[in-house]
């Protein structure tokens, strides 16, 4: 085994450290949540829940199990997140595809377009009287109106101008058409940069709060990040109201709303992670 | 009857470079035609011509005599073996060599059919679930052979298609696909930089340099009557000798060697009395001379480097400035370095360039 010179000793701990305090910054907060999620108001109040759950009490899950806006919500952000990642998705595959041809007429104009958004844009007031003006001041505005990233359109251009171009002429002279080609190599050759920028669109979309609050104004309509909002305004005032002690704090049923919220990106991940591996295309062509 | 016919095709990028000058090549059909030249004289050029896959700047090709400059390659019944064998990783042997008959939506018995017929051809029938990663280098290139196999195209173009494989695989390959062709009887254009592959494969050989091409021929006649010094230098391994020269009437003269020619050559070298020419000499047109040999064209020379490859023994000497290159049996005779020697030369086998032209004197 090779020895280790000291200052890589020195740099491996460092690095360690940081990972590890960074794991923590990461993980505290969702701990911390579902503890104060299950843990009595006296303790809760008095400042005693810091890591561990103090006083198990799980009432807050029955109550959320009885929230009708909750399970709309819920579904809601379900089907936000769901069809709009599918059509983000579908516009950046073929988006990325286009500009990562060296065919494409304009094509350094085009990419200066998409990147220029990446710097600068309307501004909040003109894009929100644009969605209003266009009648997209909706569910459907935030699925369709909030189709692309810019950022997530270059990875994936990035991505597909890493296919050998002895590949595209192979399949040219097989005679695969635009669309074989895409569905047939470039999305299977990229399995791990789709993943990534599905990802970062199903998030985006999940957690969506700003432009969620601005558009949805029927309540059936409401995403979770909005309902959770809308909750943490109201909630003290309503738990206040209330004649009976109740065993569990205000603040606990956020908590447990959090906690719901993060269930569909902990079940989801691992499938997707499994894409994140390299190597999809090894042995395909001779490097 | 001929399969393709290439008329005036030149080749301009943007920006101005040639890259293919005027070329003119006809090919007949179930023809095994290599094209063999350096890095960058427009050889990969040219078949991606035929390939569809670089526009043609001016010029005509004609597959079985109808236009094609402006058809796509998907629709010019060609099939191509890639270089770096451009197989699709994501996809098995079995998806790969059954590809291009998905994407024209054959029927999936017929798909079935085909591919393991070309399995069977290309010998690939245990490894049709393997995905390309898992197979070896030659496997690999066996693979893309059977994708254009199993089109059933007229041409096969192969791009250098050996050039990634050691030197017994690519041996071993090199025979495979003679007797594929044999075998298929397709007409096959095959880019090569190797001369050995050229000649040990080529029906005819096209032998190009900076985009021009320097002669078409036989593998024969390429060895035997180069067109020009080009050729003369880049067919045959080891290369031939140049060495140049006044012609002083019936005598060779250069710096080091004084040659009598035979007497069937004066008539063309006539008009190039008391004027400078270049000769060509293969290293096997060198051999040690025996004592009382007839042959006055002996040259005394001492041996610079010797290479013993088993049978041959390769002589490099220096005469006057001109380093040539002689090859002599090993069996017959054992040579040092450094070794003073006599090497008598084969006059009937020589050849005679003109210096301007560079063309061979007939």
């Amino acid at each position: 085994m090779k020895r280790l010179t000291k200052s890589e000793i020195i740099f491996k701990i460092l690095a360690y450290i940081l990972i590890g305090l960074f794991s923590i910054m990461a993980l505290y907060p969702v701990v911390y949540a579902f503890s104060a999620s299950i843990s009595g108001k006296i303790p809760y109040e008095a400042g005693k829940v810091v890591l561990l759950p103090k006083e198990l009490n799980f009432q807050v899950y029955k109550l959320i199990y009885e929230d009708k806006g909750f399970w709309i919500s819920y579904v809601n952000s379900l089907f936000y997140t769901t069809y709009g990642t599918a059509w983000s998705m579908l516009i950046s595959i073929t988006g990325a595809y286009a500009l990562s041809k060296k065919r494409l007429l304009f094509r350094r104009q085009l990419n200066f377009f998409v990147v220029f958004t990446m710097w600068f844009n309307a501004g909040m007031v003109p894009m929100y009287l644009n969605y209003v003006n266009m009648g997209v001041a909706n569910k459907w505005g935030i699925i369709v109106a909030f189709g692309v990233q810019a950022y997530n359109i270059i990875l994936l251009r990035n991505y597909f101008e890493g296919v050998p171009h002895e590949i595209e002429e192979a399949a040219t002279i097989d005679g695969a058409t635009e669309f074989q080609m895409i569905r047939s190599i470039y999305i299977p050759m990229s399995k791990a940069a789709i993943a990534t920028v599905t990802l970062f669109y199903a998030t985006s979309r999940w957690n969506g709060y700003f432009w969620a609050r601005m558009l949805l104004t029927d309540p059936m309509e409401l995403n979770m990040q909005v309902y959770m909002r809308i909750l943490v305004e109201n909630y003290q005032k309503m738990f206040d109201d209330m004649p009976i002690d109740l065993p569990y704090a205000a603040d606990s049923y956020i908590f447990a709303i959090l906690v719901c919220s993060i269930i569909p990106v902990l079940i989801v991940y691992p499938y997707i992670q499994q894409y994140f591996a390299k190597g999809v295309n090894l042995g395909g062509v001779k490097g | 009857m001929k399969i393709l016919e290439l008329k005036n095709i030149n080749k301009i990028y943007p920006g101005g470079f040639q890259a293919v000058y005027d070329c003119n090549i006809s090919i007949e059909n179930g023809e095994f035609i290599v094209l063999v030249g350096p890095s960058g004289c427009g050889k990969s050029t040219l078949l991606r011509m035929i390939a569809g896959l670089e526009e043609i700047s001016s010029g005509e090709m004609l597959f079985k005599g109808k236009l094609i400059n402006d058809i796509a390659p998907s629709d010019r019944n060609i099939a191509m073996v890639f270089q770096n064998y451009a197989l699709y990783g994501n996809m098995t042997v079995y998806e790969n060599i059954g590809f291009s008959l998905t994407v024209r939506h054959e029927n999936s018995d017929i798909i079935h059919e085909k591919v393991m017929k070309t399995a069977d051809i290309v010998d690939l029938k245990d490894y049709l679930n393997r995905f390309p990663k898992n197979l070896s280098g030659g496997q690999r290139q066996r693979v893309a052979l059977g994708r254009s196999i199993v089109k059933d195209s007229d041409i096969l173009l192969m791009d250098e298609p050996l050039s990634n494989l050691d030197a017994k695989l690519r041996t071993r390959t090199r025979r495979e696909i003679v007797q594929l062709h044999r075998k298929l009887n397709k007409t096959i254009i095959y880019v090569t930089h190797d001369q050995v592959e050229a000649m040990t494969m080529a029906d005819r050989i096209v032998v190009l340099n900076n985009g021009h091409i320097q002669q078409i021929g036989t593998p024969q006649e390429l060895y035997l009557t180069p067109e020009n010094i080009f050729v003369g230098g880049f067919i045959g391994s080891p290369p031939m000798s140049f060495i140049e020269g006044e012609i002083k009437g019936n005598r060779f003269i250069a710096k080091g060697m004084d040659l009598e020619m035979p007497n069937d050559r004066m008539s063309a070298l006539k008009q190039y009395d008391n004027k400078k020419v270049i000769v060509g000499i293969r290293p096997e047109h060198f051999y040690i001379p025996l004592e009382n040999d007839s042959n006055s064209n002996i040259l005394e020379c001492k041996i610079d480097v010797r290479e013993f490859l088993g049978a041959d023994t390769l002589l490099y000497f220096y005469v006057g400035d001109n380093r040539l290159i002689a090859k002599i049996e090993t069996k017959t005779h054992t040579i040092d370095n450094m070794e003073k020697i006599k090497l008598a030369i084969k006059m009937d086998e020589i050849h005679f360039f003109d210096i301007e032209t560079e063309k061979r004197i007939r």
